[in-house]
């Protein structure tokens, strides 16, 4: 069920070697967006519970990384500090689709060394912790946009890419249940075999970044954006458990869906959350996220406080201002500083688009690089 | 082939420059003109650094010794400015310190074709968007083969900027490494179809590129800026912060040696332009970093990246003695946006007002030798005044 990990004494051996030479040593930010350094190998296995610093205002940047006041967590009047990422040797896997790489996810710490507070996958764990949610099966979809792999094109290209990032995929370890290209839709998709919940998020994030890296290294135009026209079937990210998403559980969900759907675009043409034992996130969400409010609506034992699903992002904002037990389960300041977030890019969009229901040139510029 | 293929010298700018090494004996050298003083009529001989050989990347296996340019009677020569280093770390070697230092260096890659960054979003820190690059940041990285001690390289806060991070080491080399990594990443990046720029501010409407360098000060197995004691900075490291700071602004003119640099310094833009320090707060201009003794140390923030690194290393290294001697005690911590604090110093905002400050600066006068002070601050109000001077870097 689990992937085959990248251990610390194979990975020493193929630094000694020559056929590793790159260890990226990541966090992930409030999007899943991969963020870090690329460490020489050896550099990394001389002490591999090293410490990397990061500025803390990658852990609440916009999509953009472009940072602001308004949040507790990061601002300048707290100066930016560091945050201490320290590699989770857990979760150390090869980069298939880029020969010599590996990826290790890391924990996120205050300079005191307690977790970071809006780390989303420090969020994670402890959440899959407290729960006894079993595996997770992760249906993540790609949108082509423009380039060889748009809708219409019949040609080798599309095949190609596929093997490639399914390559990558089964050279990192990650075991899949199957890779599809929809040339109707100009979607590619990824399903994961099931795993708990913390293993299928890294999961997710390594291989929404393989199909973004392959994209950009060869030229084709990939993207997390749920749609590019407002009159498509959204692409999601789909999440499932064995256990079934009961009332209780869904009326918590709708408390935190925007976690699931954490941008605009995601309510534009949006389907229900749930649907039996799955809900439907964005593909532009934090996996982390995404899970950690699958696992938290399930295992929580707080009742829920909206009473029917949010249908614009505005109202998914509202009802994760409205709950309580979000801010007991996530903490203030996570919460607090997520819902300005979204507050400010609705603000943003509202700015630029004239239309709420439409897409517009302005979404494609913003969101086209989400992932 | 001798000891060493290659002979490396720097110039004023901070340059590299090289030649083969002679077959005989015969002393390699060049004229101080060459050197970046112009009208300075010497000739400057080229003494080997043994201690400073690296292995050339073309893969031929020849080594490249970086050498001090001496007078022709083989005395000090005030136009070598890896010289002014060597003395500063001299002046630390006698009072028992050894200077520890460590950069980051941040620079552009651009399109040739556009002479555009290769993107412009911010990516910082971003791994997707670094990927396509890799092609030049990778064999940046395996530079550590040829002596440059890369550790890691990452996207910075800037459309197309990346940084790299050095190993620290001793101060003199710490300083030569980024020499060779300008010069190499230079080689790199071209043979990868990528323009490269380490100018300060290479675009007006992003970001701009620094060299930060940490430092420490060594006393055998002792960090001087730790504490045992009290598990902070110790008073050393106090004096030492006290003597960086006095003397930051007079000095600021070595790591800004451009009108374009001055360009950085703006608010918000993370690059100081107030005379302050600070625990881990990245707006000001001295960042103290006193967890433990394995890592205590300040981080001076200001210089640009195009800077040449003997100069501004060797000027915070005597303005921290300098507070040392005089056991000088540091203002209060800023704490909060130092940039919103206007009653703070304030750092040179012009390359005029800088070398203001410069010109009367005894500390400069006794870094550089009067002769050189003197005609350094010639050099740069000429080419402040010219239209076509220093507006954009050699870099």
């Amino acid at each position: 069920m689990a992937s085959e990990r990248l251990t610390l004494d194979q990975l020493r051996s193929a630094v000694e070697d020559g056929s590793i030479d790159t260890v990226r040593v990541c966090i992930a930010d409030h999007y899943g967006m991969l963020r870090g350094r690329r460490l020489v190998g050896e550099v990394f296995v001389a002490d591999p519970q090293g410490l990397q610093a990061y500025c803390d205002g990658a852990l609440i940047w916009d999509v953009h990384c472009d940072i602001f006041e308004s949040t507790d967590y990061s601002n300048f009047r707290t100066g930016y500090p560091d945050v201490f990422a320290r590699p989770d040797l857990d979760s150390l896997i090869r980069c298939g689709w880029s020969p010599g790489s590996t990826l290790v996810m890391t924990e996120v710490l205050t300079p005191h060394g307690e977790r970071s507070p809006l780390d989303p996958r420090g969020l994670l764990r402890i959440f899959a912790e407290l729960t006894e949610v079993g595996p997770i099966t992760a249906l993540l979809e790609l949108r082509a946009g423009e380039g060889p792999l748009a809708p219409g094109w019949q040609g080798e290209e599309a095949p190609a890419f596929m093997q490639r990032w399914r390559e990558g995929i089964e050279l990192s370890g990650i075991e899949l249940e199957r890779l599809e290209w929809d040339s109707d839709r100009a979607v590619l998709s990824a399903e994961l075999a099931p795993a708990e919940p913390l293993v299928a998020a890294d999961q997710l994030v390594a291989v929404r970044s393989a199909a973004c890296e392959i994209g950009l290294v060869d030229g084709h135009s990939l993207t997390a954006m749920p749609l590019l026209e407002a009159d498509q079937q959204p692409a999601r990210m789909l999440l499932s458990t064995a256990t079934q998403i009961d009332a209780e559980a869904e009326g918590r969900l709708n408390d935190i869906a925007l976690l699931c759907r954490p941008l605009p675009l995601d309510w534009v043409s949006a389907e229900p959350l749930t649907n039996g034992n799955a809900v439907a996130a964005s593909p532009q969400a934090s996996p982390y996220l995404a899970i950690a409010a699958l696992v938290s609506a399930i295992g929580s034992p707080h009742a829920a406080s909206a009473e029917q699903a949010p249908l614009s992002y505005s109202e998914a904002a509202d009802q994760f201002d409205a709950a309580d037990w979000p801010r007991e389960w996530f903490g203030e300041m996570f919460v607090h500083d997520t819902l300005e977030l979204a507050r400010r890019e609705a603000i943003m969009r509202s700015d630029a688009a004239a239309d709420p229901q439409q897409l517009s040139d302005w979404d494609i510029e913003r969101y086209g690089e989400v992932g | 082939m001798g000891r060493w293929a290659e002979l490396g010298w720097v110039d004023r700018q901070g340059r590299l420059h090289t030649l083969p090494a002679p077959d005989d004996d015969r002393p390699a050298t060049v004229t101080a003109a060459e050197a970046g003083w112009p009208s300075v009529d010497e000739e400057l001989q080229l003494r080997p650094d043994a201690d400073a050989v690296y292995l050339l990347p073309d893969g031929e296996g020849g080594k490249l010794a970086l050498c001090d340019m001496v007078a022709a009677d083989g005395s000090q020569s005030p136009w070598c400015t890896r010289s002014v280093l060597r003395r500063a770390i001299a002046k630390a070697a006698a009072i028992g310190s050894r200077v520890i230092a460590a950069a980051e260096l941040e620079f552009f890659l651009s399109d040739p074709a556009t002479g555009r960054p290769v993107f412009d979003t911010i990516e910082q820190y971003g791994i997707v968007a670094g990927e396509r690059y890799e092609p030049v940041l990778r064999p940046i990285r395996a530079l550590r083969n040829n002596g440059v001690p890369v550790t890691a390289s990452n996207c910075e806060y800037g459309g197309g900027q990346f940084e790299v991070n050095l190993h620290h080491g001793d101060a003199l080399a710490a300083a030569d490494q980024i020499i060779l990594l300008r010069s190499w990443g230079r080689e790199i990046a071209e043979g990868a179809g990528y323009g490269i720029s380490f100018d300060a501010k290479p675009w007006p409407e992003n970001s701009g590129s620094g060299m930060h360098f940490h430092q420490s000060l060594w006393a055998g197995e002792q960090n001087r800026f730790w504490s045992p004691d009290t598990d902070q900075m110790s008073a050393d490291g106090q004096a030492y912060l006290a003597g960086l700071l006095e003397a930051m602004a007079e000095m600021t003119v070595l790591g800004s040696p451009t009108s374009r640099a001055y360009l950085r310094r703006d608010d918000h833009s993370f690059c100081p332009t107030a005379v302050c320090w600070g625990g881990d707060n990245r707006t000001v201009a001295l960042r103290v970093i006193a967890e433990s003794e394995a890592v205590a140390r300040i981080e001076q923030r200001d210089a640009a990246s195009d800077a040449n690194p003997y100069l501004p290393l060797a000027a915070q290294i005597i303005a921290g003695l300098s507070g040392l001697e005089r056991s000088a005690v540091p203002p209060p911590m800023t704490t909060g946006d130092a940039y919103s604090q206007r009653d703070l110093p304030p750092l040179p905002a012009s390359l005029e007002q800088a070398l203001t400050l410069f010109e009367q600066s005894a500390l400069a006068n006794e870094l550089l030798g009067q002769q050189a002070h003197a005609k350094m601050v010639g050099i740069l109000k000429d080419e402040a005044k010219s239209p076509n001077g220093r507006a954009r870097t050699v870099f």
